[in-house]
């Protein structure tokens, strides 16, 4: 269906691909990707990020579930 | 002679003011249709039934379809009447009819609460043909004989009739909410995926899911930020000890590695020295949702366990009635008959007679309660022996109330600055000065003390171990029921009585997992629903503002029909715009009902032989179930097991010990659940050959 978020079956955000929670995960991501960079030096770069979090017991199924899908679909260099 | 009925809640209660009213003579139980009655003549004939807790409920006016709704027109109506599976309330109002006719008296000896007033009055009312006008009200606090006494004695001249109305008016408006709500949810989902499913929501039980479900939703989305800690140990004297690193969290990698490089094994100064002291107060008498927090803390007893265990307690004399508010201790309870009482238990002796040695002056907490005092022990002993759970509870209460009669504590705080280059640590330490109330509260009092070196200003200290430490932030706690039910209270919804109640119901619907709570999928879609379609009846200002009301009533400022009809008002549009959107809020149900049905035909182990997913399947000629390999098509996998084919069956999330494949439940009515696992069942039938089971295949669901 159009309407549904592209992880779950709810109905996604107005212009947005997610639903409510998978938006606010995403937004969650983007906002601390900042604070990682300040805590470990700007040499992190976005997939050391993401591999961290994911190792994480601490990180939301949401948010994993959202960095999961992202890798999947990222073009392969 | 005159007769005199007395009502009261149970049969514990009964007997307990049968044998405090019959003085020298014995209270004679008679049996009337099965139901016990006691019968006391002391200068007049006094007898006392007892209620199986409400013999009437509201339903629905007529007859109506559990499908229907909205449905507005409720009547108060026998509980038999209205539920299935009561035959003992309709032969308890039965006998209390039958024996009303004989008595020209009747008392309300009903717990004294909205409850209890309820209970009475109904009762009084519809069973005993309009008694209620002419009826009396006993208040008592405790089971014990003086107090039963002097509560008939003293009974006032009418019932409480501001209390029971406002009883009334809450079981009203929570039926109109639950009734309605429930059944748009129910039918919705019914009519759009075809499936039964009862989805339940309430007044208090909405706002009170929200809470789960909002929590739950942070949780998920929660995104760690990285800090590191310094873990530093130093040498005082040859002896080692924990120093703390100026702050608490350094929130940039390379600045705590600068730190360890400077520090490691240097040698640091006493810059400074403080001594800080403070008082530690007793703590206050039990209110019932204090009592509650801590018998979760110590013992991890649920609120409505410990509520239970509260109540069998007090039908034993043993404690005061629990359903209250008040953190007050009033002199007319006699402290010291209590202490004296208590003294004849070996494990209070030395703490009575300490106690009893001062003057006694509880330190009352702010809370208060016009019905009762706080929890207190009645300094009965305990005639039987309590249960392993009954005892620590009672063990609890005790030195609870000991320890609030007790003095002040006195505690020193000390701190050491010890400066290292240009960065500095603290060392810290605590301990008792004086001891006051914490003995008596025993090993429920936690309090920590910390071994300080001795130190004085200049002395050197070296920097031993210093490490840096990966530390992330952490999501927000997930509730449990002791921190459920506060945040209830705090938010002002719910009552002390039903607050417990509420989260057990949460559990039952499939909404609640696990003692740290966690929301499942079905509670999440409907907060969601709810939200999206009458967000009103999920927020917690609605129904404070109801209870607010109900309370106006008990102090007869408001009228219970006002309320009522206020309710309707406010409900018919949410229910007419439910109604209309009927088919979108099934469809958004639908997904996640599928998803539970699949859930429970599916089985957490693969088939043993080919590793695809196993089912229970239903053959639509013979009608039997059984458990089948979903590969059947795929890898021609004829992989079956035999299930029992009477009664309701549910798959277990645990392990056959001896094999390792899911159990299965079976349970038939007026039997036992059976908990058996086919596969053994099959081999040691002798049906099958048994398959090796290679636990590497196992999977879990999440």
């Amino acid at each position: 269906m159009v309407d549904q978020c592209s992880l779950c079956e709810k109905p996604r955000e107005p212009h947005s691909k997610y639903c409510s929670l998978h938006e606010t995960a995403l937004t969650n991501l983007e906002a601390q990707y900042a604070n990682w960079l300040r805590a470990f030096g700007e040499g992190l770069s976005k997939d050391e990020y993401f591999s961290k979090l994911l190792g994480l017991s601490e990180t939301g199924d949401a948010v994993k579930r959202l960095i999961t899908r992202n890798q999947k679909n990222a073009v392969p260099q | 002679m005159k007769t005199t009925l007395i009502v009261t809640e149970k049969p514990d209660a009964a007997l307990h003011v049968a044998e405090a009213l019959s003085g020298k003579n014995q209270a004679k139980r008679i049996s009337v249709n099965g139901v016990p009655f006691f019968e006391v003549k002391n200068g007049e004939r006094i007898l006392v039934c007892s209620a199986l807790g409400h013999l009437y409920v509201v339903a629905a006016k007529g007859s109506s379809s559990t499908s229907q709704y909205p449905v507005w027109d409720c009547s108060w109506k026998p509980k038999h009447l209205a539920e299935r599976g009561q035959q003992r309330q309709e032969k308890w109002i039965q006998a209390i009819t039958r024996v009303s006719k004989e008595a020209d008296n009747f008392v309300n000896g009903c717990d004294y609460d909205v409850e209890g007033s309820l209970i009475g009055y109904t009762i009084l009312k519809y069973a005993c043909n309009g008694a209620d006008k002419k009826a009396r009200r006993m208040k008592f606090s405790t089971l014990t004989e003086r107090e039963l006494r002097e509560a008939y004695a003293k009974a006032f001249p009418n019932l409480d009739f501001p209390l029971a109305f406002a009883g009334m008016c809450r079981h009203e408006v929570d039926w109109l909410f639950g009734i309605n709500l429930s059944r748009a949810l129910t039918q919705s989902a019914l009519k759009a995926s075809n499936r039964y499913l009862t989805l339940s929501t309430g007044r208090v039980q909405g706002p009170t899911l929200r809470f789960v479900v909002e929590r739950e939703k942070e949780i998920q989305t929660f995104v760690p930020t990285p800090f590191w800690t310094l873990r530093t140990k130093v040498d005082v004297n040859g002896r080692i000890f924990e120093a703390a690193y100026e702050t608490d969290r350094i929130s940039v990698k390379r600045d705590g590695e600068s730190i360890v490089k400077e520090c490691s094994g240097k040698i640091g100064a006493v810059e400074r020295l403080e001594s800080t002291t403070y008082q530690l107060s007793p703590p206050t008498p039990f209110d019932l949702s204090t009592l509650q927090s801590e018998a979760y803390r110590h013992f991890g007893y649920t609120p409505r366990l410990a509520l239970s265990i509260a109540e069998r307690l007090y039908l034993d004399q043993l404690i005061s009635y629990p359903r209250t508010s008040s953190q007050k201790l009033p002199l007319s309870i006699g402290f010291e008959e209590i202490m004296k009482g208590l003294g004849q238990i070996r494990d209070y002796q030395s703490s009575v007679r300490a106690l009893l040695a001062g003057r006694l002056a509880p330190h009352e907490g702010k809370k208060e309660d016009p019905a009762h005092p706080a929890v207190y022990p009645t300094g009965t002993v305990p005639k039987r022996n309590l249960s392993a759970q009954e005892q620590k509870l009672f063990d609890l209460i005790v030195r609870r109330f000991l320890a609030t009669f007790g003095e002040m504590a006195t505690k020193q705080s000390d701190k050491a600055t010890i400066k290292v280059g240009q960065r500095i640590f603290l060392l810290r330490g605590s301990r008792i000065l004086q001891k006051g109330w914490i003995p008596f509260y025993g090993p429920y009092a936690k309090v920590e003390e910390l071994a300080m070196p001795k130190l004085k200003e200049g002395d050197s200290v070296k920097i031993v171990e210093i490490k840096l430490e990966d530390k992330y932030t952490q999501p927000p706690s997930r509730y449990n029921p002791s921190s459920l039910l506060k945040e209830m209270e705090e938010s002002g919804i719910g009552t002390k009585a039903t607050r417990a109640e509420i989260i057990e119901t949460l559990y039952r619907r499939g909404y609640l997992k696990d003692q740290r709570m966690i929301a499942t999928p079905l509670a999440i879609q409907v907060i969601d629903i709810l939200t999206k379609y009458c967000r009103r009846v999920v927020e917690v200002a609605f129904t404070r503002e109801l209870e607010t009301k109900m309370e106006q009533i008990e102090q007869g400022k408001e009228r219970r029909e006002y309320v009522v009809v206020d309710t309707v008002d406010y409900l018919k549009p949410i229910l007419d715009e439910l109604k209309g959107k009927e088919e979108d809020v099934g469809n958004e149900l639908t997904s996640i009902i599928r998803e539970m049905w699949l859930g429970s035909i599916t089985l957490f182990v693969p088939c043993p032989k080919c590793g695809s997913t196993l089912k229970i399947i239903k053959n639509p000629r013979t009608k039997k179930r059984f458990i089948g390999c979903s590969g059947k098509w795929k890898t021609n996998c004829t992989f079956s097991l035999p299930l029992p084919q009477l009664g309701a069956l549910t798959l277990l999330e645990k392990r056959c010990p001896e094999c390792g494949f899911q159990l299965i439940q079976v349970k038939s009515r007026g039997k036992h659940p059976l908990v058996s696992c086919s596969r053994c069942y099959v081999s040691k039938a002798g049906i099958q050959k048994p398959i090796p089971y290679t636990p590497v295949h196992h999977t879990k669901r999440k």
